[in-house]
């Protein structure tokens, strides 16, 4: 292992992306979410812009957002149709995480066996494995922590120039790149409890960091910034699914999805490095580790993602801890013990992580064949003035398959009556009076609903219990059902 | 060898003295702060004027000429304005504070010229105070504290001469910058004790003199006259987007000042000679959190720090000097951003142009023998230009809930007995409230009722008398 770290790297990379590309081949179609980025991707490739007027999301909306992960994605459409690259991109992407942590690992450890390990953690991590997530999480992961392996190299004129390229780059992706920016003030805060003078090169760093992330959020959310005052920050998420964005931690399912021996010995690590060995090498990670923490625990940040970067730390802290027990048995008689010691905590984590990796991978909530099928057929079968109800995660399948309006969608920035939307959606689906589904079909101007087997999961119904009678025509009956809406509130429809 | 390196050396010195651009804007900063800030008062006045606005705008201007216009004997101090506004047409009241503006800015230069405190930090200062939306908001309207900054710049100027008998003259502008609140008088006798620390201690009997005269007034003005803690509030208070204007308050500070102030607080921290500033920190924050409406002293405070925190961050020589030029322009960009956004939120702020129309219509029209109800927000225009008694006052507890309880009212049981019962005769409805309110509910579907008249409308903004049952 230690004469060819990067061939035991290279195989690594190989495997792992084999198995990331195989469960996102097998598992059908994309997560709810991509389909938003996917259609963004489209447009870019028509147009060169985003849809930042979006004529079908709510009806008619403003949306801002960085755009660089669908450029991106939008470029590799030259070569590839976008159903290929929407499941090989973010794969290849997070797949990049395993040199990136093996490098970052062996950085702080001097050790490349260390930092092969951390690799091959990070590498099969649970929370990783949403395979057919077309997302702007996908990029900022690696481009995350390329960005603190730059910024832990920066005496080196190179990695000075990769840290500008990446944080700017970082910088127009997502707004979370804020995390690290809260790292660098509990790593300074550290530094300084510990007495550890800090690199003028750093601070440097550090300051042009902070005012270039505020300029570049300024300039994209200026609008929502001043609409949404503070709301900008939890992106304007109704109250009720609030919960759904932001969770309660359940610490049995984090230690799972995170991996639960390279989070013990990360822990561990954390101990040591803070209260006991105040070794500052491992101070950065540990901040970027609290701060993603932080962010979670207030709700600000969303709670896959943080807990996503979080792993990929502990991972890293893995590194260290392997480390620390390898030198520990190299100074006792089981010395000769170390090799053996790292083939078992090899066979320990793999066994432990790639199971359920594989689980969360399988179990990816993803729309059927048979769902998307019914979003083709509106497309071919209603006018394009159409507005259709849906579910509030089905909202993007609306806009990508069937190309009409919605009433809401998983983009709530910029949208004054979201709250009442939502109740409204909600309604739809569950209330038992005809007058106050057809008052809210009014309201939004819709001509159709759809009822997926996902959404009778979801609100625990069969059928939709106001449908009988002359006011609802069912035009598509399979598993999924679509209803035409034939009156008003004040006045039958004669068409 | 030495060719090459020599750029180099001159590329760092951004905000240095051998940098010829930043001395010549050094040394002529009078001139180019003058310049600067005519451009940023007289931005919003001719916006409002191209909008056809009122130049005059905000709840606080025309709570001032209200009172002004019907001062009492105990509201003396408001006597000044009173003869300003007999003196000066309406239209060319925006010069009061303009005018104010230009003399504490050459005031201030003229002290700051006296003291040890460098050239290129009063130009930072005085910089970023100037494009500071809470600044550039007091001084283009009809404030207190546009005045109260002058009197004390000016009292600090007349302390400042060398002929001592005009130490003792500035009592008076000391005095005189009691009388607008009190939280303003803390400010001011904390600022007198630190210049009686900082001063040649052999010669302070005068300053003890002023020092404890000014308290004894303030002390009066409080237990007398009754002058309010903090003046207001003119506006409802959002304690964080009131901090900062990049998060839609009415003129909060710059995001990136903030930032800069909190780097100049880490960076300057416990440098000596500077703590004394640090003392006005815990004050300063205090009367924010009481009430939003003291923004503008912790904007004087927070843009003291944010250049000591730019000047000590670009002073020294980066390791990479292409990033320091960036990080320069990338500052300087996000200050301007933020103050422009600002200058494009200014012809939000009221009244409109309908507002004035209208209002000014009705006063001159119609007989009014009641209170009008509309949002708390339109009070003082109300009572301004309409002559009228508003339901709801801004400054007034519970006022939000009683005019939202008539304004949101579902039926016209409900609503009549609060407009009967409270003497409303008229109602005020502006875009605002067009924009708030919904058209199916609330007041604005009430009005369909035949005992709602109206009698005057422009655009949206409208009049309309409620007429009483017996007729």
């Amino acid at each position: 292992m230690n004469k060819s770290p990067k061939y035991w790297i290279l195989a690594i990379f190989i495997i792992t992306l084999t198995l990331r590309l195989i469960l996102a081949f097998s598992v059908p179609n994309l997560t709810y979410e991509s389909y938003y980025h996917v259609r963004q991707v489209e447009s870019i490739k028509e147009t060169g812009l985003p849809l930042y007027q979006d004529p079908l999301s709510y009806g008619g909306r403003d949306n801002t957002f960085h755009p660089t992960f669908q450029y991106v994605g939008a470029f590799f459409t030259i070569f590839l149709p976008i159903e290929i690259v929407a499941k090989l991109l973010p794969n290849i992407l997070i797949a990049f995480l395993i040199p990136i942590v093996y490098l970052i690992g062996k950085k702080i450890t001097n050790n490349p066996v260390s930092g092969i390990l951390a690799g091959l953690v990070a590498g099969f991590l649970p929370i990783l494995y949403s395979t057919n997530s077309f997302v702007p999480a996908t990029m900022f992961l690696p481009l995350m922590f390329l960005t603190i392996y730059a910024f832990m190299n920066i005496k080196n004129s190179f990695y000075l120039y990769l840290y500008l390229l990446c944080f700017i780059v970082l910088s127009f992706t997502t707004p979370a790149t804020a995390l690290i920016l809260i790292g660098y003030v509990l790593y300074m805060i550290f530094s300084m409890l510990e007495g550890k003078r800090i690199n003028w090169a750093e601070l440097e760093l550090m300051i042009f960091s902070l005012f270039f992330f505020l300029w570049a959020q300024f300039l994209f959310y200026k609008n929502t910034l001043l609409n949404e005052g503070l709301g900008f920050i939890t992106q304007n998420i109704p109250q009720q699914i609030i919960e759904i964005y932001f969770p309660q931690v359940s610490i049995a399912q984090s230690l799972v999805l995170v991996g639960i021996i390279p989070f013990v010995l990360g822990i561990f690590v954390v101990y040591q490095s803070l209260f006991q060995l105040k070794t500052p090498k491992s101070f950065l990670l540990i901040s970027l580790a609290i701060s993603t923490t932080i962010l979670s625990w207030f709700k600000l940040m969303e709670y896959t993602l943080a807990l996503s970067f979080f792993a990929v730390i502990i991972s890293i802290l893995f590194a260290i801890s392997h480390q620390e027990i390898t030198d520990y048995l190299q100074k006792t008689k089981f010395s000769r013990w170390k090799n053996k010691l790292t083939t078992v905590l090899i066979i320990l984590t793999i066994t432990t992580i790639i199971f359920p990796a594989i689980v969360h991978a399988l179990n990816q909530d993803t729309p059927s064949n048979e769902e998307i099928e019914a979003f083709e057929w509106l497309n071919s079968n209603t006018i394009e003035k159409a507005r259709i109800a849906s579910s509030l995660k089905e909202g993007n399948l609306v806009t990508y398959y069937s190309q009409r309006k919605n009433i809401m969608d998983g983009r709530f920035n910029l949208i004054k009556d979201v709250n009442e939307r939502f109740q409204n959606i909600n309604a739809i689906y569950t209330t038992k009076f005809q007058t106050q589904a057809l008052d809210i079909f009014d309201t939004y101007g819709t001509t159709h609903v759809v009822l997926t087997p996902k959404t009778k999961g979801h609100y625990q119904i069969e059928e939709l219990d106001y449908v009988k009678g002359e006011c609802f025509e069912l035009i598509y009956d399979k598993e999924t059902k679509i209803y035409k809406v034939k009156c008003e509130i004040t006045k039958t429809k004669n068409d | 060898m030495t060719e090459n390196i020599k750029p180099k050396i001159n590329e760092q010195k951004i905000i240095s003295t051998k940098n010829p651009v930043f001395n010549h804007l050094v040394h002529n900063q009078k001139s180019y702060l003058l310049l600067l800030l005519i451009l940023v008062l007289t931005i919003p006045l001719l916006t409002n004027y191209s909008v056809g606005k009122p130049m005059i705008m905000g709840g606080e201007s025309y709570y001032h000429l209200s009172q002004a216009e019907n001062a009492k004997f105990a509201q003396f101090y408001y006597a000044p304005l009173s003869l300003a506004l007999q003196l000066i047409p309406e239209g060319l009241l925006f010069l009061i504070p303009l005018l104010l503006a230009i003399s504490s800015l050459f005031l201030f230069i003229k002290i700051m010229d006296k003291t040890t405190i460098s050239n290129k930090l009063t130009f930072f200062f005085l910089l970023i105070l100037f494009i500071s939306p809470p600044f550039i908001f007091t001084f283009t309207t009809i404030s207190a504290y546009s005045v109260y900054l002058f009197l004390v710049i000016l009292g600090f100027f007349l302390l400042s001469k060398k002929n001592e008998q005009w130490h003792y003259i500035a009592i008076i502008p000391f005095i005189s910058a009691t009388f607008f609140d009190f939280y303003s008088s803390i400010f001011l006798i904390v600022i007198l004790a630190t210049h009686i620390h900082l001063v040649n201690k052999e010669n302070n009997l005068k300053n003890y003199i002023i020092l404890i005269s000014t308290t004894i007034v303030a002390l009066i003005n409080v237990l007398l006259l009754k002058i309010p803690l903090v003046l207001g509030p003119f506006h409802f208070e959002q304690k964080i987007p009131d901090l900062i204007s990049d998060l839609g308050g009415l003129s909060g500070i710059n995001f990136f000042t903030i930032m800069l102030a909190f780097l100049g607080l880490f960076i300057t921290w416990k440098r000596k000679g500077f703590y004394v500033f640090y003392l006005f920190l815990p004050v300063a924050i205090l009367g924010y959190s009481y009430n939003t409406q003291t923004i503008f002293h912790l904007t004087i405070l927070i843009s003291f720090f944010a250049a000591t925190g730019f000047i000590k961050i670009f002073q020294r020589d980066w390791n990479l000097v292409l990033l320091k030029k960036f990080t320069f322009y990338l500052l300087i960009l996000g200050l301007l951003f933020s103050t422009l956004t600002y200058f494009e939120r200014v012809p939000d702020i009221g009244p409109s142009q309908e507002d004035f129309e209208v209002l000014t219509w009705s006063n001159n029209n119609i007989e009014i023998n009641g209170k009008v109800l509309s949002i708390p927000e339109n009070s003082y225009f109300l009572e301004y230009f309409m002559k009228q008694k508003p339901f709801s006052e801004i400054n007034v507890k519970g006022s939000k809930e009683l005019s939202q309880k008539a304004l949101n009212a579902l039926y016209i049981d409900e609503l009549f007995p609060i407009l009967e019962g409270n003497n409303i005769t008229t109602i005020y409805i502006n875009q605002h409230m067009k924009d708030e309110l919904p058209n199916e509910q609330g007041i604005l579907f009430l009005l369909k009722n035949e005992r709602f008249k109206i009698v005057h409308s422009q655009k949206n903004s409208e009049v309309w008398l409620f007429v009483p049952e017996e007729s």
